[in-house]
């Protein structure tokens, strides 16, 4: 088991999602970032969809009742071990009697905390991603204990795993035309390919920008959205669909982000500013 | 329109994405490949999309695929024969299909072509099928002669992708050109058969050759794009005017939405569910999820097993087949209970105010219609329920409330639904519903399913906490009928 001591700012359990449920209203949720959540199960031999810890912004404090290896990649939120900084993407061994704490954040915005076989709370509706309404909570809290399988076999390491720095620094983001991307017209498409665009409110659900485009789009009849689409209100807000955005919506879908720039724009932070380049 | 064959249940897989392209297919019966699970799984494929089943019997040479001459003994040679075409017969039996034809396969097909021998063995072996089943055979062959006068039902071959000598037999495999796999050259060789009755031969001389059927081979390697090509410029219709809807749109890497008109209605609603059970019957293993909504179906798809506009093409091939291949589903009415005591209905002073109307004129407004389940969205249970009566039409409350308790009826706009669990919302709320619309410990999280109807009883505060009481117990049976 692993004791939450903290529990940080919004830190929850999340696989590579729940599918086949869409029908029934209930969002994929899972890893925001799926290049590093798949990246630190990778560097501990575990399936790439195993359950890892999403650490957002501020770190929490564990303590772990079994050893086990345990490895961190994505955001760099300063992460200790016994007091003792370690690194980002190498396997960790951990003894019985850790402890794990986080400190200042010096890039990134979400961090991933992968142990040996993945953690092991419950499968819902063939998921272990946290969701309010479908696990039980919807992030962990103090005094949580978090079920991982004791294990004392050490990890090879890989010397050869790079920082990809790009991966925080970039701020060009992929998309292509979502459904409604016809109602543009020539001077919104002209905005919305050179304008530099800064993130506003944000959250596992959503990440909204701060310059709005200007339109007079009517509603859509209620339809399917995805992560990664961005949708334009009526006040000329874009809002970016993240993994638990819900199942369908009502604004014109614009555009759609490619993989990779869901996961990119899920380590931007309030302020960080993004622009647009269609694939 | 053309009619074009396929060699398919000889391993390379691809029937399902080839399927929809095609007339006719020749399905290996355990001659060169195939085995009782294959021919059952392709003949299962064939009969959804309609396509006309032959057997494709070969020399007994699995090694060489068939494609190498075997001398045996006639006996031997007809055992073999019978019991190929047999074993398929017998799969067609169990899946309720019929076979239409017999093409033999590779090296056979062209020695019954060249050999008169060879010609009348296969002819013998075949005799008890003659009045059954069309033969496959190429024009002008030796087999051609004797087959007609025998009687067989002879059905004329061309190849749509071989280029052909002037003595009408195929270019050898072992020649460079022997495979057209220029699209261009492929629908211009077709074409001038079809028009002509006419072949163009590797010395460019044009000689009589006939053709009912043109065979594709599917393990060329780019034998989906020929097929595809040829089905788009000679068995597409071009007049798209009757079929406006469905439009199919990429929506991701890996979506497809199908969208229908822009309404919300039951009759659009039904398209798009009757359009939803067929791809659901068809089970088509390249479709991940199907997302449906009130006019639309968003199809996720394996972006590394087929690409959209191959997918696009199956779905409009599926859309065209008669509905009646699809049973129909099941719809339910289902009984809500509802309290609108004062206790729950904190709004509905204020609508009685706005519409003017007296409380007890809303909830008979309210309990009178069955609202269509028109999808499922917004959180985990929430039902888009379609058509509430114009004088309870209300805008959303100013300031949303940051907690609506679970089990909420309201309203807002012009329509109504309940919240299946407490979350911030700006609707005007007229009672609460003591059941449950969501259950994530079950496979099936929700009762209700698109295209279903609710029907609201109002129930009095009494019977809410009894209610109420048999659903946490578990043994609360919502009442429905069938619709």
């Amino acid at each position: 088991m692993m004791e939450v001591l903290q529990s940080g700012l919004y830190t929850s359990i999340q696989d590579f999602g729940r599918f086949g449920y869409r029908n029934y209203g209930v969002p994929i949720s899972g890893v925001m970032d799926e290049y590093h959540g798949a990246l630190a199960n990778q560097i501990l031999g575990n399936d790439q969809d195993a359950a890892v810890l999403e650490i957002t912004l501020q770190g929490p404090s564990l303590y772990f009742h079994e050893a086990t290896q345990i490895v961190i990649c994505g955001a760099d939120l300063s992460p200790k071990l016994n007091n003792q900084p370690i690194r980002l993407n190498i396997p960790i061994h951990i003894a019985k009697g850790d402890q794990l704490d986080f400190g200042a954040r010096n890039y990134g915005v979400r961090a991933y905390l992968a142990v040996q076989h993945g953690f092991q709370t419950e499968k819902i509706l063939g998921s272990r991603s946290f969701y309010d309404g479908i696990t039980v909570k919807s992030r962990i809290q103090k005094g949580d204990f978090v079920p991982y399988q004791a294990t004392a076999k050490k990890v090879e390491s890989f010397s050869n795993i790079k920082l990809r720095q790009d991966l925080f620094s970039d701020s060009e983001i992929n998309v292509f035309k979502g459904p409604e991307f016809d109602l543009l017209s020539k001077q919104q498409r002209k905005q919305l390919f050179s304008t530099s665009f800064s993130v506003g409110l944000n959250n596992r659900m959503a990440y909204q920008l701060n310059e709005l485009v200007t339109n007079d789009f009517p509603s859509i009849i209620t339809s399917a959205v995805l992560p990664g689409t961005i949708q334009l209100t009526p006040s000329g807000k874009l809002i970016i669909l993240m993994k638990d955005c819900q199942t369908t919506g009502g604004y014109p879908r614009i555009l759609q982000l490619d993989q990779k720039s869901i996961s990119i724009l899920s380590q931007k932070h309030t302020g960080d500013s993004i622009y647009f380049k269609m694939l | 329109m053309i009619h074009i064959n396929c060699d398919v249940g000889e391993g390379v897989d691809n029937e399902e994405i080839l399927m929809p392209y095609i007339n006719a297919c020749n399905i290996a019966c355990g001659g060169h490949a195939g085995d009782a699970e294959t021919m059952h799984t392709v003949v299962a494929l064939a009969k959804k999309y309609q396509v006309e089943i032959g057997a494709h019997p070969s020399y007994p040479d699995r090694v060489n695929f068939g494609r190498a001459s075997m001398e045996m003994p006639e006996v031997e040679f007809i055992k073999t024969i019978q019991k190929q075409i047999s074993d398929l017969e017998k799969i067609v039996v169990l899946n309720d299909a019929k076979i239409t034809h017999i093409k033999p396969h590779g090296a056979l097909y062209n020695d019954v072509a060249k050999s008169e021998e060879k010609a009348q063995l296969f002819l013998k072996a075949i005799s008890t099928y003659k009045d059954k089943y069309k033969l496959y055979i190429s024009y002008n062959s030796v087999i051609e002669k004797a087959a007609l006068e025998q009687n067989f039902k002879v059905y004329y071959e061309a190849f749509a992708d071989r280029n052909y000598n002037d003595d009408l037999t195929l270019v050898s495999r072992k020649k460079s050109n022997a495979i057209i796999t220029e699209i261009g050259e492929v629908i211009q060789h077709v074409s001038t058969l079809k028009n002509e009755q006419k072949v163009c031969t590797v010395s460019s001389q044009k000689i009589t050759l006939k053709s009912d059927t043109f065979c594709v081979h599917s393990d060329t390697l780019n034998a989906i794009e020929i097929v595809q090509q040829l089905y788009s410029h000679f068995n597409t219709k071009k007049d798209n005017s009757k079929t406006k809807f469905p439009t199919y749109k990429s929506y991701g890497n890996s979506g497809m939405l199908v969208t229908w008109e822009a309404k919300m209605s039951p009759e659009v609603l039904n398209k798009v569910l009757e359009f939803k059970e067929k791809v659901l019957s068809f089970n088509i293993k390249v479709i991940v999820e199907l997302i449906q909504s009130n006019n639309s179906l968003l199809i996720v798809y394996d972006e590394l097993k087929v690409n959209f506009i191959t997918l696009q093409h199956l779905l409009e091939r599926l859309f065209l087949l008669k509905n009646d291949i699809v049973q129909t589903k099941t719809y339910h009415c289902w009984e809500i209970p509802v309290c609108y005591d004062s206790k729950f209905g904190i709004d509905l002073p204020e609508i009685a105010q706005k519409n003017k109307l007296t409380i007890d004129e809303i909830i008979q407004l309210h309990t009178a219609p069955k609202y269509q389940v028109f999808s499922i969205g917004f959180l985990p249970g929430f039902l888009y329920l379609g058509r509430l009566d114009k004088r309870l039409h209300i805008d959303r409350k100013s300031t949303p409330r940051l907690e609506v308790t679970k089990g909420a009826v309201g309203i807002g706009g012009m329509q109504t639904g309940i919240y299946p669990k407490s979350s911030p919302g700006g609707w005007q709320i007229l009672g609460n519903s003591p059941i449950n619309f969501f259950d994530a410990s079950s496979e099936n999280p929700c009762f209700a399913k698109a295209g279903d109807f609710i029907k609201f009883v109002s129930i009095s505060l009494d019977e809410y906490h009894n209610i109420s009481e048999a659903v946490s117990n578990g043994n609360y049976e919502l009442k429905s009928s069938v619709e």
